[in-house]
């Protein structure tokens, strides 16, 4: 652990850094490190923890020493991409060494027949598509953060996007890995077909938040760019209603590359910031995007407009031009930023209920704000009963951060007794590693701190981190007494 | 903020004050922006530091979460890394462009940076430097006038052919600045001496700042200028008693000497019968239009500082918006255009450039890769960070050169110097023009055209 | 717990099981599982019984325990696109109840009338359709599986996204029930997209079906599935889905794009949308007594491996680069695909051509590590399939 290490033997610690990564590219002062004890999480939830030093290498090899070198020293290690996980999934909660992958960019290898690239986890999200598109693929998953966030990011925490309610997941779009395991040893899993012989860690590694290996190349699936591409936009008198449009579309036989509601909090701060063209009176709106064969768009684009009026919908508007939707959709994707004019904080809750369960439980979240005097702004992927509440707050205000805390906590139960889960798509990290035993038997985390232990015996990698609070990997039976879990929870 | 905030959240908001430790004095870095971050990273992409060294210290969250410890008392003012930081940053203001929360950085960085002036002074070589710089040049237009002129002396003898072949600035370690010093204008704009009548229709008064290095290198940029604004219907002053927008002692943390130009700018433009203030340097427009933040502690000043910060406008912003009256004429050549910091991301103004190059008729723009990418000049950055700056043109050019365009259109007179500089050591024979020149030549094409058909 | 002729006898690699348990409720198989685990019995876990020549020469097993009737829906809200099954469902079951309500599951396989849905997760097969419909590894939302012990472990959940925990859906997936038997998957599916055409293109040489294919890969028609058979000529299948307005269209500009890229012998467009795989389901019909082998090649480098293997049934799936193929149970044809040099997974052999080999192909040094550890976490005493699995564990 950080504290056992002598100053001596620290110095000569990162001396052995430098020679491996570079003097350049190795953080031991106190403000090169104080700049990562942060993410885009709260502090109240990523605290105050400072690795012992951070290092920026710029390949796999040097991971893979880097890597070793913890190993000896007994430290723990935790990767880094931008920075922009919400659950504080990049923090080194046990100090160590942090790994910061953002110079690690590199497109090793581009396959349009075969539909894969081979990337470095240090690419950005959003630079890694447009590479792509000017070939005519891309790469699906396109979290709001895409301009910033890193592939080995997106990895770690299994993000989703907009765009996964057609196309699924990261965890979909990965086809293999290069990954440096708690052994040190450097090796491949997956490849570039479906299955892959022997026996296949990927979808393991992925999701897994960097507590089952470190990710130095990914095999990534390359989606064709559709032939045509549609984008509406649909105005509600309530959000009822337009909870209500958005089960009738998927009803109706239409599965949407995105379907995405924004309340009235919302558009309003987004207008103020980026005057993007939504309707400042209404009191919901979707955002739809159609995609594949232009006959099928057209089709589909005819069938959701009807939905909508059917639904109460006061205005449905086709973007027509590319320039158009492309400011809707920056308006989607800066939506969480642009809300942090209107308070000084906030905390964004990341939930999931069933599609057919939106209309109750965004009710429940206004009662919440009635309950907690909390501002709450509502923007997410409706489409796959993702909620994203957003609570305003000044934490400087006494008791401010309580209530929200246990306002996100009130949410998580409601969600979770509606058949939903504790996270969609942000992540456990520190944030809601207590909230899996809402969900989650001990016989459950029991059967997953198997898979922990397989690969990461000792502990060592990204520790702290999914697990409940005081549930060793090692000794199971700890959690029994602690367990709130009900059981079956999920079944409906 | 138009944003409805619900009455039951603003009742209970009993605000705790927080306590500024490691700062003081009132040009502290305030809390409450510095509490509007969120640390979202949406800045990171947008910031030419992290862009070239992808290290989050680098990086405008990187470094607001320095100033926050700081202010904390977590981190020490003296610290060397918070230091080096704070001065790395070009001030391009990028991120603000691109940040959701509307963290207004620059002030930050600008506060930060008068807190490490004040409480401890840098090394003796910057500082005499820029001391030197800023209080004894830029801070008298007299005095950088009778510099320039000195310069001008040396450009014109022989003697820079001479030094620059000795290799003499190399070994004193000025090679690179030397390289910057801009061929100087035959005859210098001095404000009050010149004055353009509306053509036309009078539309109206405008009063041009004149500005250090515009008037001194980039005089004939001003007359191109006025002539293109008087022949939009536009009376063309240069109000005497101006001098220097203060940018550059401002970004530096030198905010005392930004005060005292900016008191002087705000007497020299107070006249009610202008109705712009008109800036064709990015950097100058957009520190005039922030003289109301710099005195806002001012009683005597902040109202009329206010007045006058409302009037700015960028030249190609006042046009654009204005509209063009005359048409320009054909200018069959082929432009890119390079997207200054503190037009683009400090003023936000983006389209109406672009609107004016399509005005002109013949003219092929097309764009470059990182329009709005800092180019590295960045005020007097090339000479305090010429590492970072030359990386950053040397992207910039690739960037720029890449396009094939005959010509680089700017607005501002640091990236014209900075571009033209990196071209010249490249031998490469691209042209470095300000907007107003090139559409000063397309109606001087115009008049070209008449007199053929008469 | 029933007894029931159909699935009395399970035999496997040859030799009969002497006991098969039936268990009809998941708490009755725990039950048994605990039983059995004191009893230290080692258990062969059987579904529908259709792909039981797939596995490593394992055993001997003391017990047969069958998910058969354990073929209950659990949960089905089409709203909400869900569904929750218990294993023992057959793959028919599941289409049968997904298509009264104009919803489906991308999933083709051999024998689906008997073959079951855990089945064919446990073994990790899925069809040609993962080109446009992705597999059971991506619409597998959530998994529970019983332990050795009894004990029922559950990850992921009945919502489409879900990043809660690690995701065992991925762990169980292909592991032949090494970790556990499965006794319920939760999965996402999709509304039907419409009718759909088998678009049947012939050709003289392989490598002209393989320009064709590979032109539609990269076209943005999207096709569902796209595979290459060699009997009895090079036949090309397409399968294309689309809204009834647009299937003719689709199918017509399929046609044309493979014709561009190489002039076909034949073109058939067929509304028999069970021609479009049909090769992939004879090949991988691992009850017929053949030796069958899946070859993972991407498209791009298939054509060579495909010569290589003409003389025995091949079916080339292009769009999940694989390379099936079913031959005479020979030693000479085992070499004949080990020789291709590609580590194919054999999915089935005699159980004397197993000998010596690990029909699941080679696995990295580090990687075979973690899953022997995987086996020590999830089933100490190896007593769930032993040895069939990956290393022989």
């Amino acid at each position: 652990m950080a504290s056992a290490l002598g100053p001596a033997t620290k110095s000569a610690l990162i001396s052995k850094l430098a020679a491996i990564v570079g003097e350049a590219h190795v953080a031991s002062d106190a403000a090169g490190l104080a700049v990562y004890e942060f993410d885009a999480s709260d502090e109240a939830i990523a605290g105050h923890h400072l690795p012992l030093v951070a290092v920026l290498p710029g390949s796999a090899e040097e991971v893979v020493q880097v890597v070793n070198l913890a190993l000896a020293h007994d430290l723990p290690v935790v990767a880094r991409g931008a920075g922009t996980g919400l659950a504080g999934g990049a923090i080194a909660a046990r100090g160590g060494i942090l790994i910061v992958m953002t110079r690690m960019t590199r497109i090793h290898e581009i396959n349009e027949i075969d539909r894969y690239a081979v990337v470095e986890p240090g690419i950005v999200n959003l630079d890694l598509s447009n590479t792509l598109l000017q070939q005519g693929y891309f790469f699906a998953p396109d979290p709001a953060s895409q301009r910033v966030c890193t592939l080995g990011g997106n990895i770690a925490n299994n993000s989703g996007g907009p765009h996964c309610l057609k196309y699924g997941v990261t965890s979909n779009h990965i086809l293999g890995l290069e990954v440096v395991l708690p052994s040190g040893e450097l090796t491949w899993v997956g490849g570039p077909s479906g299955e892959t012989s022997g026996y296949d860690l990927t979808g393991a590694i992925v999701g897994s938040e960097g507590t089952l290996g470190i990710v130095t190349k990914a095999m990534v699936r390359l989606t064709r760019k559709p032939e045509a591409v549609a984008v509406l936009l649909a105005a509600f008198p309530s959000m009822d209603a337009a909870s209500r449009a958005v089960s009738a579309i998927v009803a109706a036989g239409v599965l949407p590359a995105s379907l995405e509601m924004m309340d009235a909090l919302t558009i309003s701060a987004v207008e103020a910031a980026f005057h993007c063209g939504y309707p400042t009176d209404a009191a919901a709106v979707l955002l739809v995007e159609l995609d594949g064969l232009a006959e099928t768009v057209a089709e589909h684009g005819e069938i959701v407009a009807r939905k909508c009026r059917e639904h109460e919908a006061t205005m449905v508007r086709h973007a027509t031009t590319k320039a158009e939707q492309d400011l809707l959709w920056l308006g989607r994707k800066s939506a969480f930023g642009t809300l942090g004019r209107l308070a000084p904080n906030y905390y964004l809750q990341d939930t999931v209920v069933p599609r057919t369960k939106l209309p109750p439980a965004l009710e429940f979240v206004g009662q919440l704000g009635r309950e907690f005097r909390l501002e709450i702004a509502n923007v997410f992927h409706a489409g796959d009963g993702n909620l994203h509440p957003l609570m305003l707050f000044d934490r400087r205000e006494r008791g401010a951060i309580q209530r929200v805390l246990e306002a996100g906590d009130a949410l998580l139960e409601y969600c979770i007794a509606a058949g939903g889960a504790v996270s969609g798509e942000h992540g456990i990290g520190m944030e809601k590693k207590d909230a899996l035993s809402l969900c989650f038997t001990t016989d459950d985390l029991r059967a997953m701190a198997g898979l922990k232990r397989s690969f990461d015996p000792r502990e060592l990698f990204n520790p702290e981190k999914i697990f409940p609070s005081g549930f060793s990997c090692g000794e199971v039976n700890q959690l029994k007494q602690q367990s709130l879990m009900r059981d079956g929870m999920y079944v409906v | 903020m138009s944003a409805p905030v619900a009455e039951h959240v603003l009742a209970s908001a009993v605000v705790q004050p927080e306590v500024l430790t490691g700062f003081s004095g009132p040009d502290a870095p305030p809390w409450e922006v510095i509490n509007t971050c969120v640390h979202c990273g949406f800045c990171l992409p947008a910031c030419p530091t992290y862009k070239l060294t992808l290290r989050e210290r680098s990086s405008p969250r990187g470094r607001i979460t320095l100033i926050k410890a700081v202010a904390e008392g977590r981190l020490d003012l003296m610290d060397p890394t918070f230091q080096d930081e704070m001065y790395l940053c070009l001030n391009c203001r990028a991120c603000e462009a691109a940040c959701p929360s509307g963290v207004k950085y620059g002030e930050l960085v600008e506060s930060a940076r008068a807190q490490i002036e004040a409480q401890s002074p840098r090394t003796l070589r910057v500082r005499s430097a820029r001391i030197a710089a800023f209080r004894g040049v830029f801070g008298s237009s007299r005095r950088f006038r009778a510099a320039s002129a000195g310069l001008r002396l040396y450009q014109r003898t022989g003697a820079q052919r001479f030094v620059r072949r000795s290799g003499l600035l190399r070994r004193v370690g000025l090679a690179e600045k030397e390289a910057l010093l801009p061929e100087l204008s035959e005859r210098f704009l001095v404000p009050g001496k010149e004055f353009w009548p509306a053509e036309g229709v009078r539309r109206g008064t405008v009063a041009l700042l004149a500005g250090c290095i515009m008037s001194t290198a980039y005089a004939e940029v001003h007359r191109a200028t006025a002539r293109v604004l008087s022949r939009n219907g536009f009376d063309v002053i240069v109000p005497p008693g101006q001098g220097c927008c203060g940018a550059l002692a401002i970004h530096s943390g030198d905010l005392e000497a930004g005060r005292a130009a900016a008191r002087a700018n705000i007497a020299a433009f107070s006249s009610p019968s202008i109705d712009a203030v008109v800036s064709n340097a990015a950097g100058c427009g957009a520190a005039m239009r922030e003289y109301d933040f710099l005195l806002r502690n001012d009683p005597d000043w902040a109202e009329r500082a206010r007045r006058i910060a409302g009037k700015v406008r960028d030249v190609s912003e006042f046009l654009a918006d204005q509209g063009l009256v005359a048409t320009p004429g054909p200018l069959a050549v082929t432009v890119t255009y390079q997207e200054p910091c503190h037009l683009v991301h400090a003023q936000r103004i983006s389209r109406q450039p672009r609107e004016l190059l399509a005005a002109i008729p013949e003219l092929q723009l097309i764009e470059m890769p990182e329009s709005a990418l800092c180019c590295g000049s960045a005020g007097i950055y090339n000479l305090l960070q010429p590492e970072m700056s030359s990386a950053l043109l040397e992207r910039k050019l690739a960037n720029a050169t890449s396009t094939g365009a005959a010509i680089i259109v700017s607005a501002n007179p640091g990236c014209m110097l900075q571009m033209a500089a990196g071209l010249r050591s490249k031998g490469v024979q691209t042209e470095v023009v300000h907007i107003m020149t090139l559409l000063d030549r397309a109606y001087a094409a115009l008049d070209v055209t008449a007199a053929a058909a008469n | 717990m029933s007894f029931d002729a159909e699935v009395a006898k399970v035999t496997v690699d040859g030799a009969e099981i002497p006991r098969v348990l039936v268990p009809e409720t998941v708490d009755e198989l725990c039950e048994a599982l605990s039983d059995l685990q004191r009893d230290r019995q080692r258990i062969l876990i059987v579904g529908g019984g259709t792909r039981l020549a797939f596995g490593n020469l394992g055993g001997p097993y003391d017990v047969a325990v069958s998910t058969r009737r354990l073929n209950r829906i659990l949960h089905y809200e089409p709203d909400d696109l869900t569904l929750a099954v218990e294993p023992g469902c057959t793959i028919a079951q599941v289409h049968e109840l997904l298509g009264q309500r104009g919803q489906m599951l991308a999933l083709d396989a051999a024998a689906a009338d008997t073959s079951t849905i855990g089945g064919a997760y446990a073994a990790g097969l899925s069809g040609p359709r993962r080109l446009g419909g992705g597999s059971l590894k991506d619409w597998t939302i959530g998994v529970e599986a019983a332990g050795p012990s009894g004990v029922v472990a559950k990850a992921g959940g009945m919502v489409v996204k879900n990043v809660t925990g690690y995701d065992m859906m991925h762990v169980h997936h292909a592991a032949l029930g090494a970790f556990g038997v499965v006794t319920r998957l939760n999965l996402k599916v999709f509304p039907s997209p419409g009718p759909a055409r088998a678009v049947v293109i012939q050709y003289q040489r392989p490598q002209d079906a393989y320009a064709a294919a590979i032109a539609l890969l990269r076209s943005q028609l999207q096709p569902s599935s796209l595979i290459i058979g060699n009997r009895p000529t090079w036949t090309l299948r397409v399968r294309c889905d689309a809204p009834p307005s647009a299937i003719e269209r689709l199918a017509e500009r399929v046609v044309t794009t493979a014709s561009e890229a190489a002039p076909p012998a034949q073109v058939d467009i067929l509304a028999d949308e069970a021609q479009a795989v049909a090769p992939f389901i004879d090949v991988t019909d691992l009850r017929a007594g053949l030796g069958v082998a899946r070859i993972p090649v991407p498209a791009s480098q298939q054509l060579p491996v495909v010569e290589l293997l003409m003389d025995d049934s091949v079916c080339a799936d292009l769009g999940s680069g694989l390379v099936y193929v079913a031959g005479p149970p020979t030693f000479d044809w085992r070499e004949r695909v080990i020789a291709t040099q590609q580590n194919p997974t054999f999915l089935a052999l005699p159980a004397t051509l197993k000998e010596g080999i690990d029909v699941f192909g080679s696995v990295r040094p580090a990687a075979g590590e973690v899953i022997r550890r995987m086996k020590q976490a999830f089933d100490p005493e190896r007593l769930l399939n032993p040895g069939r699995f990956v290393l022989h564990l």
